[in-house]
C-alpha cells in the first residue's frame, strides 16, 4: 500500500480538521495570529510529538512550541476545567504553580477523551470496517502503521476539547459531522475508567502464534535444496521506544508511523551461504570417484611411472628369459630334431638352386652384399649355403656393396664361414667395395660397370667382363627389401639372365610381385631361414641352417604361446566387470590414491 | 644474390632431370646422361663427407654447451679415432677390422635381438590395448603365419605349414604388396613431374 501526499499537508487533513482551523481563524488572537504567520505551514502541527507512552515524563510543551489552534483550545479547556474533574496527576502539577496556568499535558487529555470516547484507540483500529456508517476521525492513517497512537492521541485530544466547548450543541457544523457516540460523556464510567491506556505496541498488531501461517509442506526436493542457517537471526521488532519523527508531510510530528521492516532495516554482511545436500549413496559414490579423479592430478608424475615401470620390466625380463630359454637349450643339446621343410615348398629356393647348379665352373658371378651389421646373423645363414655352393661349383666371386658396411662384412663372413674353400683362402675373388649415389649410382653401375673401381677390374677373372650381361649370375644378399628393390628396378633391365635375390623373411614377401611378375625381373628366391633350410635339404648338407633350425622352431613356439596368454588375458581384462567404487564413510575423509594409477598397475603386473 | 639463388636453383634441377629424363627415350644421349650420373654419384660421397662434419658439429656444440656432454664427446672421439685408423690402415687393418667385429657388430645385433623380445611383447599386449577388429585381426593373422613359418617345439603343423601359411605369404601378402608397390610407383612420378615443373622445391628456394 502505497501513499501519496500532496506537498501542501494542509491539504490532506480531513474536513472537520479544516473546519476547526477555519473557526480558529475566525476568533484570531494577535499573538498567537502573528505567530501563525511567523511560522510555515507546516509548523501548523507541532513538530516534536512525544511518542514516548509514559507522558508524564515529558517535559510540557510550551507556548511556543504550539500552534495557535492547539493553544485556542487549551485554553478554552481551562476555561471549562472546573466542570470536569481533574486528575490526580493534573492537579499535582497544577497546584505549584497556580499562577501560571501551565498547559495540561497532551496525553491526560488524549486519555481523558478516550475515557470520555469509552472507545478504546486499540479497539477501533483493528476493526475499521466494523462500522461502515462511522466516519474514519484519522482519515484512514491507522492503517498505514501499527504504531498510530500519536495520531489517536492528538484526535482524542481534539474530539476532546469539541466536547468540552461545544458539549450540548449538536447542530454545530462541526457535532453536524461527528456521530454521537464520539461525544457522549459518561461521568460515571469516566470515574470507572481505568488509568490512562497505553497506546498499542507494535507487538499488538503482529499475528499471534494460533494466527500464524502454518508452515508450508515442502517437497523432498525443496527441502533439500533450502538454505540451512544462511541468514543471520532477525532482530526483533522495535519496542515501544520513540523512534524518529516525520518532518514534512501530513504526518509530521508523528513518529513510527512507517517502521521499517526488521528484514530491510539489516545491515551488515550477508552470511556465508551452506547448502546441505541430501545425496544417495549412488551419487556419493560419483563424488568419491570425482575426488580421486582430482586427487591423482596432483600425483607425481614420476612416481607414477616408476610404479609402472618396475612391473614393465619385470615382465620384458620374464618373457626375454623364456624366449632365450627355448632358443639356448636346442642350441646347446646340438638337437636336430625339427623337420626341415620339404623340398618342394619353396619353388623360388628351388629355382636358384637349379641356376647355380647349372653354372660353368669359372662362371664369373657378381653379388651385391646390401647387407646391415644388425641382420647378419640372420642372413649369414642365408648366404653361407649359397656361397658355399657357387664356390663348390668354382663360380669366380666379384662383390660389390651400396652400403658403406658393406665390404667389411663381405670380408668377415668370407674369412669366418667359408676360408675353408680354396677360392676364399687363396683370395681369388674380388671385392669392388663401396658404391655410392644409391640408384643414381646402381643405374650407372648397370649402364657401365668398369668405370667403378677401375683398378679392381684389372684382375685376370674379369678380363671378360665388360657390362653386367656378363655375368652368368647377379645375386643380390639383402636385408632390407628396399635395397633389393633398387636393384631390381635399376640393375634388373640390364640383365637378360634376371636377378637372383637372397634376403631375410621379412622381405621376402616384399619381393614376390617380382617374382611373378611377366616377365619376371626376379628368376629366384631364398628368404629367412626356412628357404635356407630348403636349401640345404636341397643340397642334401646339414649347415648352419640345420643347426639354428631347432632353436628357431623352439623359440616361435615360445612365441605362439606367449601371445596367446597375453591376448586371453586381454580378453578378459575387458570382459571382467567394472570394479564398484567404495562408498567413503565420512565425507571429509582425505581420498584414497587414485585409482587411475592401480589400474594400470595390476594389468602391468600381469601383462604388461 | 641470395636473390638469384632461388630461381638459379630451380632452374638447374630442372634442366638436369630433363636432359636425364629425355636421354632415357634417346641413345644419342646417353653418354650425357653418364656423365650427369658421375656427378651425382661423387656429390653423394662428397654428401656422406659433409654428414660427418655436420654430426661434428652439431655433438661438439653440445659439449660447448655443456648438454650431455659426455655421451657426445664419446662420440666425438670414438668417430675420430675410427675415422683416422681406417684411414691409415686401411679397411682391412687389423684395428680397424677388431673395431667392427667386435664393438659394432655385436651392438647393432643384440639391439636387433632386443627388438625381437619387445615385438614379442607388443604382440601380448596388443588385445589388452586396443580391443577392437582390426587388432584381432592381426592377432589371427599373426597366428597363422607363425604356426606355418616352422615346426612348433620339433613338431610340424601340415595344415599351417602346406596351406594356411602359403597362401598368406604368396597370395594375400603379394595382393597388397602389389597395390603397395603401385601407389609408390605413381608417387615417385607425380614427385618427379613437380620437381621438373618447378612446383616442388626440395633443394631450396
Amino acid at each position: 500500500m502505497s501513499y501519496q501526499f500532496s506537498q501542501d499537508p494542509e491539504e490532506d487533513l480531513p474536513n472537520w480538521l479544516k473546519a476547526l482551523r477555519r473557526r480558529q481563524s475566525d476568533t484570531p488572537e494577535p499573538e498567537a495570529e502573528a505567530q501563525a504567520q511567523e511560522q510555515p505551514p507546516s509548523a501548523s502541527v507541532p513538530e516534536t510529538q512525544p511518542t514516548d507512552p509514559q507522558p508524564a515524563q515529558d517535559p510540557a510543551p510550551t507556548a511556543k512550541e504550539e500552534p495557535d489552534w492547539l493553544l485556542d483550545i487549551r485554553r478554552r479547556v481551562q476555561g471549562d476545567q472546573p466542570a470536569r474533574e481533574p486528575l490526580p496527576e493534573e492537579t499535582a502539577q497544577a497546584q505549584p504553580e497556580p499562577e501560571e496556568e501551565p498547559l495540561p499535558d497532551l496525553s491526560d487529555l488524549l486519555s481523558e477523551i478516550e475515557q470520555e470516547s469509552k472507545v478504546p484507540l486499540s479497539d477501533t483500529q483493528p476493526q475499521p470496517a466494523a462500522s461502515p456508517d462511522l466516519p474514519d476521525p484519522t482519515g484512514g492513517l491507522e492503517s498505514i502503521s501499527p504504531d498510530s497512537s500519536s495520531v489517536s492521541e492528538e484526535l482524542s485530544e481534539e474530539n476532546a476539547q469539541d466536547s468540552s466547548v461545544d458539549e450540548q450543541a449538536s447542530s454545530t457544523e462541526l457535532g453536524a459531522g461527528i456521530p454521537d457516540w464520539f461525544f457522549d460523556d459518561d461521568d460515571e464510567e469516566e470515574e470507572q475508567v481505568q488509568p490512562p491506556q497505553q497506546p498499542p505496541s507494535p507487538s499488538a498488531f503482529l499475528p499471534s502464534e494460533e494466527e500464524a501461517l502454518a508452515p508450508a509442506d515442502l517437497p523432498p526436493w525443496l527441502r533439500a535444496i533450502r538454505p540451512t542457517g544462511a541468514l543471520p537471526p532477525l532482530p526483533s521488532l522495535p519496542s515501544d521506544e520513540p523512534t524518529d519523527q516525520e518532518e514534512t508531510g501530513p504526518l509530521a510530528g508523528l513518529s513510527g508511523i512507517l517502521p521499517a521492516e526488521p528484514e530491510i532495516i539489516q545491515v551488515g554482511r550477508t552470511g556465508s551461504l551452506s547448502f546441505g545436500v541430501e545425496a544417495n549413496p549412488n551419487q556419493q559414490r560419483h563424488v568419491n570417484a570425482l575426488k580421486r579423479m582430482l586427487a591423482s592430478e596432483h600425483a607425481s608424475k614420476e612416481d607414477f611411472q616408476r610404479r609402472i615401470a618396475r612391473p614393465t620390466r619385470f615382465l620384458r625380463w620374464i618373457i626375454a628369459g623364456i624366449l632365450l630359454i627355448s632358443v639356448l637349450i636346442p642350441l646347446l643339446t646340438g638337437s636336430r630334431n625339427s623337420i626341415r621343410p620339404s623340398i618342394g615348398a619353396y619353388p623360388e629356393t628351388s629355382a636358384l638352386f637349379n641356376q647355380i647348379e647349372t653354372l660353368p665352373p669359372d662362371a664369373p658371378v657378381l653379388i651385391a652384399f646390401e647387407v646391415q651389421p644388425a641382420l647378419i646373423g640372420e642372413l649369414q645363414t642365408v648366404a653361407v649355403p649359397v656361397l658355399d655352393h657357387l664356390l663348390e661349383r668354382q663360380a669366380r666371386l666379384v662383390f660389390v656393396s651400396t652400403s658403406p658396411t658393406g665390404p667389411a662384412l663381405v670380408e668377415r663372413l668370407l674369412g669366418d664361414q667359408l676360408s675353408q674353400q680354396p677360392s676364399i683362402a687363396s683370395g681369388d675373388y674380388v671385392n669392388l667395395g663401396y658404391l655410392s649415389g644409391a640408384a643414381a649410382g646402381l643405374r650407372q653401375f648397370a649402364t657401365d660397370p668398369l668405370s667403378f673401381h677401375a683398378t679392381q677390374w684389372a684382375h685376370p677373372a674379369l678380363a671378360p667382363i665388360q657390362s653386367l650381361s656378363d655375368f652368368s649370375l647377379v645375386l643380390v644378399i639383402s636385408s632390407d627389401g628396399e635395397e633389393a628393390r633398387a636393384w631390381i628396378e635399376q640393375v634388373g633391365r640390364a640383365l637378360p639372365q634376371g636377378l637372383s635375390v637372397a634376403t631375410s623373411a621379412q622381405a621376402g614377401p616384399l619381393l614376390f610381385p617380382y617374382l611373378q611378375s611377366h616377365p619376371a625381373t626376379l628368376k629366384s628366391l631364398i628368404a629367412g631361414l626356412s628357404g635356407a633350410a630348403n636349401y640345404e635339404a636341397l643340397r642334401g648338407r646339414e649347415g648352419l641352417a640345420r643347426a639354428y633350425w631347432d632353436a628357431y622352431s623352439f623359440g616361435v613356439g615360445a612365441m605362439v604361446i606367449l601371445i596367446l596368454l597375453g591376448g586371453l588375458y586381454g580378453r578378459l581384462i575387458h570382459i571382467r566387470p567394472e570394479r564398484r567404487i567404495p562408498v567413503l564413510d565420512d565425507e571429509t575423509e582425505e581420498p584414497e590414491p587414485p585409482a587411475t594409477q592401480e589400474q594400470p598397475e595390476e594389468d602391468i603386473d600381469a601383462f604388461g | 644474390m641470395s636473390r638469384l639463388r632461388a630461381p638459379f636453383s630451380t632452374a638447374v634441377a630442372m634442366a638436369f632431370g630433363l636432359i636425364v629424363l629425355v636421354s632415357l627415350l634417346s641413345p644419342q644421349l646417353a653418354s650425357l646422361r653418364g656423365e650427369i650420373l658421375s656427378w651425382a654419384i661423387l656429390l653423394a660421397a662428397v654428401a656422406l663427407l659433409l654428414g660427418l662434419a655436420n654430426l661434428f658439429q652439431v655433438h661438439f656444440n653440445r659439449v660447448r654447451n655443456n648438454e650431455k656432454p659426455i655421451y657426445s664427446f664419446v662420440l666425438l672421439a670414438a668417430m675420430f679415432v675410427t675415422f683416422g685408423i681406417t684411414l691409415f690402415q686401411g679397411r682391412q687393418g687389423l684395428i680397424a677390422d677388431w673395431l667392427f667385429s667386435y664393438i659394432q657388430l655385436p651392438l647393432e645385433t643384440s639391439l636387433m635381438a632386443v627388438l625381437a623380445i619387445t615385438l614379442t611383447i607388443a604382440a601380448a599386449r596388443l588385445v589388452q590395448h586396443r580391443n577392437d577388429f582390426a587388432s584381432i585381426l592381426f592377432i589371427i593373422t599373426l597366428f597363422l603365419v607363425l604356426l606355418g613359418s616352422a615346426p612348433l617345439f620339433g613338431l610340424e603343423l601340415p595344415v599351417f605349414t602346406r596351406s594356411l601359411t602359403p597362401y598368406i605369404n604368396r597370395v594375400l601378402a603379394v595382393g597388397g604388396m602389389r597395390g603397395l608397390l603401385i601407389g609408390v610407383g605413381l608417387g615417385t612420378l607425380t614427385t618427379g613431374l613437380r620437381i621438373l615443373m618447378g612446383a616442388d622445391r626440395p633443394f631450396g628456394g
